[in-house]
């Protein structure tokens, strides 16, 4: 059977799957629609929250990431693991007692006034935004190269079946749809690896061979050493230590953290269960789920860069396996022969204090020439890097998808790994399009502008909502402004941070918290991380310029220091909050 | 139903607050509250009645615990991960057959966070239970 067909059998197969759970499960209340009705078990929506949170971005390219920086890979692993934990133990309970639907209603009637209702709608817009517009190109993307039509028509077709079962749904619909599409994503993402284990290491479960023995022919090396060794040499840093500085990698880390641990489509999960307890067995239930694709993820990009040395380095281009030119001629890989002896060369990443950082030419991604060098290859007009004699290439969201070519899996793995991508990047969507009609229909409709607006009405609101910012989704998805969009995606965990995070957790934690320090702190720490963030993204700032070495995608970690400071300085200088208020956190805090 | 049930209990506070004469100290204690946070346990009230008691008692061990998870998630990740990675790489044991501090940042983590939420969970549904604040299945 050809790829082709198996593909069309694995992504009809699940579609069909999917929508038809959506129009079982179809909403017909408004507590249907926002929350499930309340009654989803602890054990269905853990596996759903973890398909909410995996999106297309984790699914595709943290593998990748890994593969291609090593250690440094190692923020996101444990900046989206450990944000969670901070969310679970420090938000969700605490705002799940409140018993209101949304984010910006905590904010809203803690901190007593509309303004700060208002900047929690922005900013929760603005978040969910970014967010479902990455999804959205993710999508299109995999259509585009599944039906070989261009990325528009892809983006389209995939943000129909997304309205579909997201807008008609509701929250019960997307809930038991993304458990399904859990299943599709935990088996997409082992099977390869389970594989790819036999054959390397000769052992079963793909979470061990990091740290197991690599076999495939001779005798058994550790595994980690075996990547190390190549690249000791050069001043190339080593697998395990990786290039960034200290302090920026805690930064990252940090922002991720707390940023995750204010991402308001992930708090909503936790309103579909029953009560306090059942959620926190909820989370528990989550973080497993997460955990079974993390642990996986660290070994599949050790695996990738094991087979693209092993099959790649120091082997002429004309002796290249078929799936390298096939990648090339993607313009998913490239090469650049820079000691002009046909052979391709790839170390890995510089270590940033070797003022070498492995770059293979000047740019993020290649620009490819007409015509073809000396041994055949595609030819870049990109500079080469003369300082780094890396010599090869690649986009970090191939190696998933490459990964089982270059292990020579059979066909049907790969068709398998497409449904899961695009069961990532179609939950997380839906998630988020529900949070954004949600947070118009809701909190801005009802909340703010009609505050009469019966049930019935409020949903025609919510679907009509989703419908809008599924337009404006798709029309980024087709016209992405730049690297705008791959950046803010990175950057909006840096704004959550900075701006939700400490607006939450002191609205929880210090009874004393006013609206004045809360707006305060909130308007501050975004304005300083987008401030830092544009600087250096958009107007030119050099890395000398950093502040303390830390570069913009950490700085939210310091935004929500200043932004702690902020809001409890001004809160001390103004009146405190009234009565009602320290109340209602009492009864925050006791369930 | 929570928040009448709520409402009824802080008001019945209220009244004993108004009739024992603390009214006063009460609003001075809310004017000082904004400069000390998180002393309300000292706040004459509370200790009126037992509930209000038992509450702070509760939320006193819940803080406690959260101090003592969070202290955890932070030795694990950014202790082990990040700070101390290098040298626990040379120094201590491998696992497997890689260094420690590696291992940590990229499963060994991860493992402790699913652990720490397990842990979290029981602790914190036992606290409920012994105080009985346990919230009623129905909403």
């Amino acid at each position: 059977m050809s790829q082709d067909l198996w593909n069309y059998i694995f992504i009809g197969t699940s579609f069909a799957l999917y929508i038809g759970i959506a129009f079982k499960q179809r909403a017909g209340s408004t507590k249907e629609y926002y929350v499930a009705g309340g009654g989803v078990s602890p054990f269905a929506n853990g596996m759903a929250t973890a398909a909410d949170w995996m999106s297309a971005a984790t699914f595709i390219s943290m593998a990748g990431t890994l593969a291609s920086s090593g250690y440094d890979g190692s923020r996101f692993l444990m900046g989206w693991t450990g944000g969670f934990v901070l969310l679970t133990v420090l938000m969700v309970p605490f705002l799940r007692k409140f018993g209101k639907a949304t984010v910006p209603d905590f904010i809203g009637d803690r901190y007593y006034s509309k303004a700060a209702r208002l900047v929690a709608i922005v900013c929760a817009i603005f978040i969910c935004l970014t967010y479902i517009m990455g999804q959205m190109r993710g999508v299109g993307i995999v259509f585009s190269q599944l039906f070989g039509i261009g990325i528009p028509a892809g983006v389209i077709i995939g943000a129909t079946i997304v309205f579909f079962y997201a807008g008609l749904g509701g929250m019960k619909g997307i809930t038991y749809t993304q458990v399904a599409q859990y299943c599709v994503m935990a088996f997409a993402y082992t099977i390869p690896a389970i594989f790819i284990a036999i054959a390397l290491t000769g052992d079963v479960v793909p979470q061990l061979g990091l740290i197991g023995d690599f076999t495939k022919g001779g005798d058994p090396t550790p595994f980690l050493e075996k990547l190390n060794k190549i690249n000791t040499d050069l001043g190339f840093s080593k697998y395990t230590d990786g290039s960034l500085s200290k302090i920026d990698m805690f930064c990252i880390t940090a922002a991720l953290m707390f940023g995750t641990a204010g991402l308001p489509h992930v708090i909503v999960r936790f309103f579909t269960v029953k009560n306090v307890k059942a959620v926190r067995r909820s989370a528990c239930w989550t973080l497993s789920f997460i955990a079974v694709i993390y642990l996986t993820a660290p070994t599949i990009g050790a695996f990738a860069r094991v087979n693209l040395i092993g099959e790649l380095h120091d082997t002429s281009y004309k002796d290249a396996p078929a799936w390298f030119q096939d990648f090339e001629e993607t313009g998913q890989m490239a090469w650049i022969d820079k000691n002009g002896d046909g052979k391709i060369q790839y170390f890995g990443p510089g270590k940033s204090e070797s003022g070498k950082d492995g770059a293979v030419f000047a740019g993020k991604a290649p620009i490819f020439a007409e015509g073809v060098g000396a041994s055949g290859e595609r030819l870049l007009t990109n500079d080469p890097v003369s300082a780094s004699p890396n010599e090869l290439w690649f986009g970090k969201d191939i190696m998933v998808m490459a990964n089982p070519r270059m292990a020579g899996l059979p066909k049907w793995v790969i068709a398998l790994l497409m449904a899961g991508c695009i069961a990532a990047a179609l939950s997380t969507a839906a998630g988020l399009l529900l949070v954004l009609s949600t947070s118009i229909s809701h909190d801005l409709m009802k909340k703010v502008v009609k505050p009469d607006l019966t049930d019935k009405e409020e949903i025609k609101w919510a679907r009509l909502a989703s419908l809008g910012a599924l337009l404006v989704a798709v029309w980024f998805g087709i016209n992405p402004p730049g690297t705008f969009v791959a950046k803010t995606v990175a950057f909006a965990f840096g704004l959550a941070a900075s701006s939700f995070f400490p607006a939450l957790l002191l609205g929880i934690f210090s009874k004393g918290m006013n609206k004045e320090g809360a707006i305060a702190g909130m308007v501050t720490g975004i304005l300083f991380t987008l401030g830092y963030i544009i600087y250096f993204t958009y107007l030119g700032g050099t890395k000398s310029q950093y502040l303390w070495g830390i570069s913009p995608e950490g700085i939210g970690f310091i935004g929500m220091i200043l932004n702690f400071i902020v809001s409890i300085v001004v809160s001390r200088l103004t009146p405190a909050p009234p009565q009602e208020i320290r109340d209602l956190v009492d009864r925050v805090r006791h369930p | 139903m929570g928040n009448l049930r709520n409402g009824i209990r802080n008001t019945r506070i209220w009244l004993v607050v108004n009739e024992k004469g603390y009214g006063s100290g009460f609003l001075s204690s809310c004017a000082i509250r904004g400069l000390l946070d998180h002393k309300d346990t000292k706040f004459p009230m509370r200790n009126i009645q037992g509930k209000g008691d038992a509450q702070d008692r509760y939320w006193k061990a819940n803080l406690q615990w959260l101090i003592v998870i969070l202290g955890t998630w932070f030795f694990v990740s950014f202790g082990c991960g990040i700070l101390f990675r290098e040298w626990l790489d040379e120094n201590l044991f491998r696992v497997g057959t890689a260094p420690f501090g590696f291992w940590m940042a990229q499963q060994g983590s991860i493992i402790s966070f699913v652990l720490l939420l397990i842990a979290y969970t029981k602790i914190m549904n036992g606290l409920d239970a012994k105080f009985k604040v346990d919230e009623e299945d129905s909403k």
